[in-house]
């Protein structure tokens, strides 16, 4: 009679096993090596742009429109002495030299083959010296060269998601952002997937249920100098991936999120139509974060604004930029980080507007960064609105 | 005979809980609607202080709200 069962207990433990056999606990791995009080100090660490940021220059995109028109400049990699510059809002990708020099487009948007629908992120793949563009629209991978920019091939991963990292030869991460539109493939917030779309193994798993909302303001998936580095949203833990543990472990913790935020981060819906993340007591950390080995440079939110974060490692010592100081006019102007480099030099991106916008309301502060920066300001260029900002930071 | 009857019992109800818990599986993958838009945050400053997180819609179509960020 027993061993009639055996079939039955078998199919059974089988069924029961069903999509539980990717999961990866990614919590279990102690305490993060470095802490930030990011709260407690906040204010007796704040610090003007200038005293910190030295050698301040901006750099004008030097294009014509029919190459390259920035809107936004979302995402920028620091690759062999060249910039690659993603401006999301029009889906454009392209290389300029360190002084600003346009060199190529990636890629085109369009409805051909090798044309893509929309970008969303792109990875440079320096051992195969591909560049590799995701585009949510159709869900697909388009592969360029680095050296001259041609298109390579194409591949479906039909997985919708907010960012794309790539971790070795063909496997990348996605960052789902809570995206729940893959019939019924999601509840893990970050998927190792190969080039074909194989979902390899989930992390952060949430409920499908209570979101889905793509959160732009909170959370990041990045690389920065060998570190593959991840925050979900509302999260004051930064993991980085662990090779040798194939798993995320946490790295860095930013003690910023507020209790109101702690309580309610995951009802989504009511974070999004109450106003809690807009009450001056709501802090929880935002959606830039690059370093180096010394520096750490991220983004928060804090007291109804948007602050940045420099927090040096081998000092244990924080700085912060707050456009609250009305003097500090380059904290004013700047928009978010966007990288720095090896030898400690912080890229920013900036608006033209904001600058002659300064010059209705403050003329005085105005006129200095004028004077700095005489040639750019003065140029009336049509080709882009965006300016990068970069400085070293002082020792 | 009584340990049988324990054994019979025990694999039923195993078998029973993992096809339930199958069809509860299956049921949410098709229950998920391919179509439904993905509501994007965005925030809205004035003189650098946060007005308003808004949102605006991942595509377009039914279904998104107004872009208060545009």
């Amino acid at each position: 009679m027993i061993k009639q069962l055996y079939p039955l207990l078998i199919l059974s433990s089988l069924l029961s096993c069903k999509s539980k056999n990717d999961w990866v606990e990614p919590f279990k791995f102690g305490k993060p090596l470095i802490e930030i009080e990011l709260k407690k100090n906040e204010k007796s660490n704040e610090i003007f742009f200038n005293n910190k940021i030295e050698n301040i220059r901006l750099l004008e995109l030097k294009t014509n429109p029919k190459d390259f028109f920035a809107a936004s400049i979302d995402k920028v990699v620091c690759y062999k002495n060249n910039f690659y510059i993603l401006d999301k809002h029009f889906s454009n990708l392209a290389v300029f030299d360190k002084d600003g020099n346009f060199i190529r487009k990636i890629g085109e948007i369009g409805l051909n083959s090798n044309q893509y629908r929309k970008i969303v992120d792109f990875s440079i793949d320096s051992i195969d010296n591909k560049l590799i563009v995701y585009s949510n629209e159709n869900r697909a991978l388009y592969y360029y060269s680095l050296d001259d920019g041609s298109f390579i091939n194409k591949a479906y991963i039909n997985l919708y998601g907010s960012d794309i990292q790539l971790v070795q030869k063909d496997s990348f991460f996605l960052y789902k952002n809570f995206s729940t539109n893959d019939n019924g493939r999601g509840k893990g917030n970050l998927y190792l997937i190969n080039d074909k779309g194989k979902i390899i193994k989930k992390f952060f798993p949430f409920d499908s249920k209570i979101s889905n909302i793509y959160w732009t303001n909170t959370g990041f998936l990045t690389q920065s100098y060998h570190k593959t580095i991840f925050s979900p949203p509302f999260n004051d833990t930064v993991y980085n991936y662990s090779f040798a543990t194939m798993n995320w472990e946490p790295y860095l913790l930013i003690r910023i999120t507020s209790d109101s935020i702690k309580a309610n981060k995951d009802l989504h819906y009511k974070l999004f139509a109450s106003k809690i993340l807009i009450d001056s007591a709501a802090s929880y950390l935002g959606p830039d974060y690059c370093q180096n080995n010394e520096y750490a440079l991220f983004t928060y939110q804090s007291e109804r604004r948007i602050k940045i974060g420099l927090f040096h490692f081998p000092d244990s010592r924080l700085f912060v930029f707050s456009n609250k100081n009305t003097e500090d006019i380059y904290t004013r102007l700047i928009s978010k980080p966007l990288a720095i480099t090896q030898d400690n030099n912080v890229v920013f991106s900036l608006s033209r507007d904001k600058i002659l916008n300064l010059h209705k309301t403050n003329s005085s502060l105005f006129n200095i960064i004028r004077d700095a920066n005489k040639n750019i300001i003065d140029s009336v260029s049509e080709n882009s609105n965006q300016l990068i900002l970069i400085g070293s930071i002082k020792k | 005979m009584k340990r049988t009857k324990f054994a019979i019992m025990a694999a039923a109800i195993l078998f029973i809980a993992a096809i339930v818990g199958y069809s509860i599986e299956s049921k949410a993958s098709v229950s998920d609607d391919l179509t439904k838009k993905q509501l994007k945050s965005c925030t809205v400053t004035s003189g650098g202080v946060i007005i308003q997180i808004g949102n605006t819609c991942d595509g377009s179509g039914d279904g998104c709200k107004a872009n208060p960020c545009s």
